[in-house]
């Protein structure tokens, strides 16, 4: 008890109001308000063809690049579009316009994430009808983020060599949630010994997640070759599911 | 924070049961919070004090229940205790594991109180 920051004052213990008369069960997800628009947004998706992807790292992770370099040698294959999250700016959304593609951005405000709400929102401005994928790159933040659903078919979350390679344990909610980890900026790997990317697969594996892992950076040639394979990949992995389910 | 919202999302859960028991007021609000929802219990609690005057009144008061995280584990079949940033089988270490308790955000039951006793103390009516 320093006497300077509060420490030596007790903690209150409240205590029940006793006079309780009428006890109602409830087992109510309260999640479920988020979770009926997100199973709406992804019948819409379903409906449309369109393979949505949700990015979510901290900031500066290179999500926006990623999304520009793999928008630069999949557009003449795919029609994408992207909606950004930030607090503030368009500045994102402007760099993926340059690339040609439609991108609306959603500025949060003080907001930590995107819900599936303001996805939704925003979907009226695209032509569903002609993607074949949408990206959606989430509000830099690892920690609310993996709590709202969006409809998204897929979780990609980045994890930065600069950050370090134990944020998987720092962060569990968040790496849990991913479907394939991307260990990006790997050219930082010659200055930063201190990341190992064998301890940052065996954090990621720690919180219980069996995903792939994938190294990329975004600034040298041929180093976006495997995302882009299991881009790909998913993508007809996915096409085949749907015409399997027409079929029958 | 996303508790915040979240606290929303809960007070109109609570609006649809008080509906029903519009003689009463919303007492005692038990809600169960496993460690990997994302959702932080005492940012809750301290939402849930903000939120409630112009919703459920100031008598409402919320209790909070943790659970456990527990796994099954995929190789060796076995059920077992987790933490956190381990979720990996206490049994054979292997961290091939399904979640079978853990991430849950559940309001589970509301205790409405008379109307007459709702003008208590605030200081005794909530609960952590």
């Amino acid at each position: 008890m320093c006497g300077n920051c509060g420490c030596e004052t007790p903690r209150k213990i409240e205590k029940p109001i006793q006079q309780t008369t009428n006890v109602v069960e409830v087992h109510a997800n309260l999640k479920s308000s988020n979770d009926t628009q997100a199973i709406t947004n992804r019948a819409l998706f379903d409906a449309h063809d369109v393979m949505v992807i949700n990015l979510m790292s901290s900031p500066g992770s290179g999500k926006t690049r990623l999304l520009e370099e793999t928008i630069t040698a999949l557009k003449s294959q795919y029609n994408m579009a992207v909606i950004e999250g930030d607090l503030e700016t368009e500045n994102d959304a402007n760099r993926i316009r340059r690339h040609g593609v439609q991108a609306e951005q959603i500025a949060t405000g003080q907001g930590c994430h995107l819900d599936a709400n303001m996805v939704f929102k925003v979907l009226g401005k695209f032509n569903l009808e002609k993607l074949d994928v949408l990206f959606i790159e989430n509000v830099g933040n690892l920690i609310c983020p993996a709590c709202f659903d969006l409809g998204q078919h897929l979780n990609v979350i980045l994890l930065s060599v600069p950050e370090g390679d134990d944020k998987p344990e720092k962060y569990p909610v968040m790496f849990r949630a991913a479907d394939v980890m991307l260990i990006s900026k790997t050219d930082y790997l010659q200055f930063h010994d201190e990341f190992n990317v064998a301890r940052a697969i065996q954090s990621f594996r720690k919180v219980g997640n069996n995903a792939p892992v994938i190294e990329v950076s975004s600034t040298q040639s041929n180093q976006l070759e495997a995302w882009f394979a299991y881009f790909i990949e998913t993508i007809n992995a996915r096409d085949s599911r749907s015409l399997q389910e027409r079929g029958a | 924070m996303h508790e915040m919202s979240l606290c929303y999302s809960l007070l109109d859960t609570i609006a649809v049961y008080q509906r029903a028991n519009m003689d009463k007021c919303v007492g005692l609000v038990h809600v169960k919070i496993g460690p990997l929802s994302g959702v932080e219990p005492d940012l809750l609690h301290q939402a849930f004090l903000t939120c409630r005057t112009h919703s459920i009144g100031d008598q409402a008061a919320l209790q909070i229940h943790t659970s456990a995280i527990k796994v099954r584990c995929t190789l060796c079949g076995k059920h077992s205790r987790a933490v956190v940033n381990r979720i990996i089988c206490a049994s054979c270490g292997s961290w091939q594991t399904e979640l079978i308790q853990g991430d849950e955000f559940v309001l589970q039951r509301i205790e409405f109180i008379p109307s007459e006793i709702s003008t208590e103390p605030k200081e005794r009516q909530y609960v952590r």
